[in-house]
């Protein structure tokens, strides 16, 4: 055994917040999902709209990138 | 290289007229397909743009609350303020990517 | 730190091939700016350009030969890109846009020559591109407009009473930029050859996937061929929306 329990507890931290990538990966499906149950409804309207499909991803995505950057804050600078 | 007088230098030019005509056509009927697959691979690439264009800005503007806090000593207070600062650049920037994605198909597309 | 490659075992490594090694030493106390391996292939890249360049133009003729069409395309087409983007006045700072195209193209392809070391994996060296940039255009800004560049922050046509926020996030955004420039190309370049490095490992690791990852291989290499070319492509078109952005103020 080595170390001690602060950084235990960072460890444990880091772990805690990689788990909300786990959100942004089920945030991203959803989005995708449901654009693709639309485009397959109304093709023509797709076209427009995959602008806002980026915007989307990128919000969602952007969140679980928070989250990993808490996790490597908590390792590497705290 | 012969000097372009008379009649040598305009067969040249005859010659040179059709040849840059031939290369248009030719760009042309490649220019389609081409310009499909980068496309393909471009939207992949405008996705983590975006991501990376938010992200930046939020981490940018909690460095400057984080700096402002360290002036002055109010730990939490700028580095929230500005973070949301941060979070609404992000989100205006990856709005107006997202209308030169637009303006760009539009171009494109005809 | 080389480790033996064991029959049987995956051994990944695939941050190794980014590792600096010094040739030698010249130790200022500060820093150490000997000589490394990413100037060597740096040097490489520039000299490959010069090579390339005036072989190219040094037979000129009206009509082409193969090296010079090649550069007279790349030649066109950045001219092309800059005038598109930023105006005919923005051409004045073509041959700066240029030598940043061709450099990173350079640089980017030398590095997937196996064995080879990619210059622009590194952020040190993308963020130098990207601040570079991003001084000189504003800069360029301040030259033209004065201190009515400033006016590019100052979202003129918002409520009044919004105007002070709105300018906080316009001067953030501004300031985010050459970060994600640099981050776009760095990021990209070292994913690229991360994952061929980790590919490669499985064919290491077991005979029976020695097949579908030298197929992978293959298949990687290509994109990142596509990546390396279209990385220097969009750094570029990016330094010229931001070169109008300092020329036009929107």
């Amino acid at each position: 055994m080595e170390g001690d329990i602060a950084n235990m507890g960072k460890y444990i931290g880091a772990g805690l917040a990689a788990i909300g990538m786990g959100g942004a990966g089920i945030g991203v499906g959803t989005i995708a999902g449901n654009f693709l149950a639309g485009a397959l409804r109304n093709p023509a309207a797709a076209q427009g709209q995959t602008p806002m499909l980026f915007v989307g991803i990128a919000l969602a995505e952007a969140l679980g990138i928070f989250s990993f950057l808490v996790a490597l804050l908590l390792l590497f600078a705290v | 290289m012969a000097a372009p007088d008379g009649k040598a230098g305009e067969t040249d030019r005859k010659s040179l007229d059709e040849l840059g005509a031939r290369i248009d056509a030719a760009r042309q009927q490649l220019d389609g397909p081409k310009r499909e697959q980068t496309t393909k691979y471009k939207t992949l690439n405008r996705a983590w743009q975006m991501v990376v264009e938010l992200v930046v800005s939020v981490v940018v503007g909690g460095c400057i609350g984080y700096a402002l806090d360290w002036a002055f000593g109010t730990l939490p207070l700028f580095l929230v303020i500005f973070g949301g600062f941060g979070f609404a650049a992000g989100i205006k920037t990856i709005l107006a990517t997202a209308r030169g994605f637009i303006d760009e198909d539009d171009t494109a597309s005809p | 730190m080389a480790k033996e490659a064991v029959e049987g075992e995956l051994n990944i490594d695939p941050m190794h091939q980014f590792d600096i090694k010094y040739f030698f030493d010249i130790d200022l106390g500060i820093a150490n700016i000997g000589f490394t391996n990413s100037a060597l292939f740096a040097f490489i890249a520039v000299a490959a350009i010069v090579v390339f360049l005036w072989s190219a133009v040094s037979g000129h003729s009206l009509v082409p030969s193969r090296m010079q069409s090649v550069a007279e395309s790349i030649y066109e087409f950045v001219r092309n890109m800059v005038r598109d983007t930023a105006g005919d006045e923005a051409l004045k700072y073509f041959p700066y846009i240029f030598t940043v195209f061709i450099f990173i193209l350079a640089c980017n392809l030398i590095g997937m020559i196996p064995y080879s070391f990619t210059v622009t994996s590194h952020f040190a060296v993308t963020v130098f591109l990207a601040l570079s940039v991003f001084i000189s255009v504003t800069v360029i800004g301040f030259l033209k407009h004065g201190m009515h560049f400033f006016s590019f922050f100052w979202p003129a046509q918002a409520p009044a009473a919004l105007r002070p926020v709105l300018c906080i996030i316009e001067v953030i955004s501004y300031l985010a930029r050459p970060i994600s420039h640099s981050i776009r190309l760095g990021a990209n370049m070292m994913a690229g050859h991360a994952v061929l490095k980790v590919i490669g490992a499985f064919a290491g690791a077991s005979a029976l996937l020695v097949v579908p990852s030298v197929l992978g291989i293959v298949g990687l290499t290509a994109l990142e061929v596509l990546v390396a070319v279209l990385q220097a492509y969009v750094f570029t078109i990016l330094t010229c929306v931001y070169l109008n952005d300092a020329l036009n103020l929107h």
